[in-house]
């Protein structure tokens, strides 16, 4: 559905036929808000969502700024009415060298799932190794500097290097306790169309930020993606496969020593038809502070799509929790979500 | 050995004097055939979207970036046909020139004659409509000819040093659609006052110029496909007017149009609304030419 980039032109609820609406109105941002709505049912002892919650309400916001930038700003209102920025950066669009500058609070180029906000997310929940290792839902989200570049490849190949800096302070997986505690990140992303319905993505990503455990305490983390899909051009509206998978380690300091723990999922989608798609994945993952503990889940979804604007998901969902020295323990859920958004049209996911 | 190294001091200095092509990127492959007519061997040209894909729902794969970030000119089809895919493209593009404003941009929309145009408030109640008009203006040949003069503007105000070469080919092109036009105009005598229900609504401009009158979708709005209620109302819609084709893009699946001819008698053609999306249509007139050998075969004219 609608993705974050996205959002052209003004929103302009009334036809623009000959009509010339008031100059201003012509340069408001267009606005597009989403709504993502979960139930819950079964059992979890361990991390259970809300029988039923307005889990997210995101309001985006974008214009071009002047003939040098363009700004984005994704508003996240949370359950509890908190409200944050998701994101909102300016982005320089005619640099040299084939720059490009994003500057105001980020997503992290961590990988795909990192950069991904909720809504976008091809299933109901988040990942275990999301949870355990990347700090919950948002991951790596903090204010910063990204600088990216397209670099020369051979035909038909498209490498970008991204280069990020930030604050150093993302929620329960990043805090600096002073200005030199920045978090540089990079992220290398290659992709190739091995047909016209088949193409290929790979990334590898890495960063290094103080950790909640103190200063002085460190995590590195370090992520590898890879993308395939599978989409004949004319039989693009019912057919397609999409796989993905993701791994990421994690190096934690803490006064003990290092923790070292890794995790993964691996996701596949099927498009059955014009508005149906069928889903699984499967997540495991250590724990960042006990690499003893590891996580396992399986899941199956169903997705259908009423138009492009709204989205109907039902995940059954069952995790098996590691506990330590208690056992383990599982839990079985059926998360069903609805998404819907307004305004501005999106871009299409990819 | 002198006469073989002057030879090649000469191309070796003739080279850079030998201009550099235009790259020129559109997202139709109907917008990359004119551009292909006027621009001849000045320009290089390339779509985005292929003949046989829906245009509404084009992927946007990091390797278009690449097409666009390299591109001198970029012709898009506009009122919002792109705005699945193309925004997140440009802005990763790197290249100011192919944005909206730059000097490499062309909206070929603009100028052609836009049906279906929202005069009251429109919301997506009425499916995945397009606040600025029907997008599928190409298939009207008076547009195309209006898109083929606007890249001619376009191309010799980006390569002043091309005017006549541009002149030429759009002169040349001009008359080969004149003269198709008039090999046409007679098959519209026969086909005029035809009833058809198409699939989306991608023909109105296709329909006015070729006479056809259509009567109904079997999409019930936009965008949503055909629901069980929808369908029995096309099949009684067929019957009550006693419509002879139903008319379908390539993409679509075929079970549906195929159920609904086989209980009101109406016949399947599969049209292509776009350059490539059959075998014979290679460029912007043979599009026609296929489409209308189509159609007159399904009513069983002779040619």
């Amino acid at each position: 559905m609608n993705k974050r980039t996205l959002l052209l032109g003004a929103f302009l609820p009334l036809a623009a036929a000959a009509q010339s609406p008031p100059s201003g109105t012509i340069f408001n941002p267009s606005i597009s808000v989403i709504g993502n709505f979960l139930a819950a049912a079964g059992h979890n002892p361990v991390d259970p969502e809300p029988s039923l919650a307005l889990r997210e309400s995101e309001v985006g916001l974008s214009a071009v700024v002047d003939p040098y930038a363009r700004a984005d700003f994704f508003l996240a209102f949370g359950t509890e009415g908190e409200v944050k920025v998701e994101e909102g950066f300016l982005t320089f669009l005619s640099l040299p060298l084939d720059l490009q500058v994003k500057i105001g609070q980020l997503k992290g180029a961590f990988g795909k799932l990192n950069t991904q906000h909720l809504h976008v997310r091809p299933f109901a929940d988040v990942p275990l190794p999301m949870k355990n290792l990347l700090g919950g839902d948002d991951g790596i989200e903090d204010a910063g500097l990204s600088v990216s570049r397209l670099i020369p490849a051979p035909a038909g190949i498209f490498l970008e290097g991204t280069a990020q800096l930030f604050r150093g302070t993302s929620e329960n997986l990043f805090q600096a306790h002073n200005r030199n505690d920045l978090q540089p990140l990079f992220h290398l992303k290659g992709y190739g169309d091995l047909s016209e319905a088949v193409n290929l993505e790979v990334g590898g990503s890495w960063t290094r930020a103080n950790n909640l455990e103190g200063p002085g305490f460190r995590t590195s983390l370090t992520g590898i993606d890879a993308t395939f899909r599978w989409k004949p051009l004319q039989q693009g509206l019912y057919r397609g496969l999409l796989v993905r998978f993701e791994w990421f380690l994690s190096d934690r300091q803490t006064p003990a020593g290092t923790v070292r723990a890794d995790g993964h999922y691996l996701f596949g989608e099927w498009r059955l038809g014009r508005r149906w798609f069928a889903g699984a994945r499967w997540d495991e993952s250590d724990h960042a502070d006990d690499a003893a503990l590891r996580d396992r889940s399986g899941s199956l979804l169903l997705t259908f799509w009423p138009s492009e604007f709204s989205q109907v998901r039902a995940q059954a969902r069952r995790i098996r929790y590691d506990l330590g020295a208690q056992g383990k323990t599982n839990a079985t859920e059926l998360l069903v979500q609805l998404q819907f958004s307004i305004g501005a049209h999106g871009a299409h996911p990819f | 050995m002198r006469i073989r190294s002057l030879a090649f001091l000469v191309l070796t200095l003739a080279m850079p004097l030998q201009a550099k092509k235009l790259q020129v990127v559109t997202t139709l492959s109907d917008h990359a055939s004119l551009a292909a007519a006027v621009g001849g061997d000045r320009i290089d040209v390339e779509s985005l979207a292929k003949g046989y894909q829906d245009p509404h729902f084009v992927e946007p794969k990091p390797t278009f970036i690449l097409k666009l970030h390299n591109a001198d000119l970029l012709v898009v089809s506009g009122l919002e046909m792109e705005i699945g895919y193309l925004p997140p493209l440009l802005d990763s593009a790197r290249n100011a020139k192919v944005r909206p404003g730059g000097a490499g941009y062309l909206d070929a929309s603009q100028g052609c004659e836009v049906l279906e145009k929202p005069t009251a408030q429109v919301t997506r109640a009425m499916g995945d409509v397009h606040p600025y008009g029907n997008p599928h203006y190409w298939l009207d040949p008076k547009n195309g000819r209006v898109v083929a003069r606007s890249i001619a503007a376009k191309l010799t105000e980006l390569d002043p040093a091309g005017k006549d070469a541009y002149a030429k080919n759009l002169a040349d092109f001009e008359a080969r659609l004149t003269a198709a036009e008039a090999r046409w105009s007679k098959r519209i005598e026969k086909l005029a006052g035809t009833k058809v229900v198409t699939y989306h609504n991608s023909w109105p401009n296709f329909a006015r110029y070729f006479k056809l009158d259509v009567v109904g979708f079997l999409e019930p709005k936009p965008g949503i496909p055909p629901t069980p209620q929808h369908k029995l109302e096309i099949i009684n819609l067929i019957r009550d007017q006693k419509v002879p084709l139903i008319l379908m893009e390539v993409y679509f699946d075929r079970k549906d149009p195929d159920f609904v001819a086989s209980k009101s008698g109406a016949r399947v053609v599969v049209l292509s609304p776009s350059v490539g999306g059959e075998k014979g249509a290679t460029d912007y007139i043979a599009l026609f030419d296929v489409n209308l050998e189509k159609l007159s075969a399904a009513l069983g004219f002779a040619k």
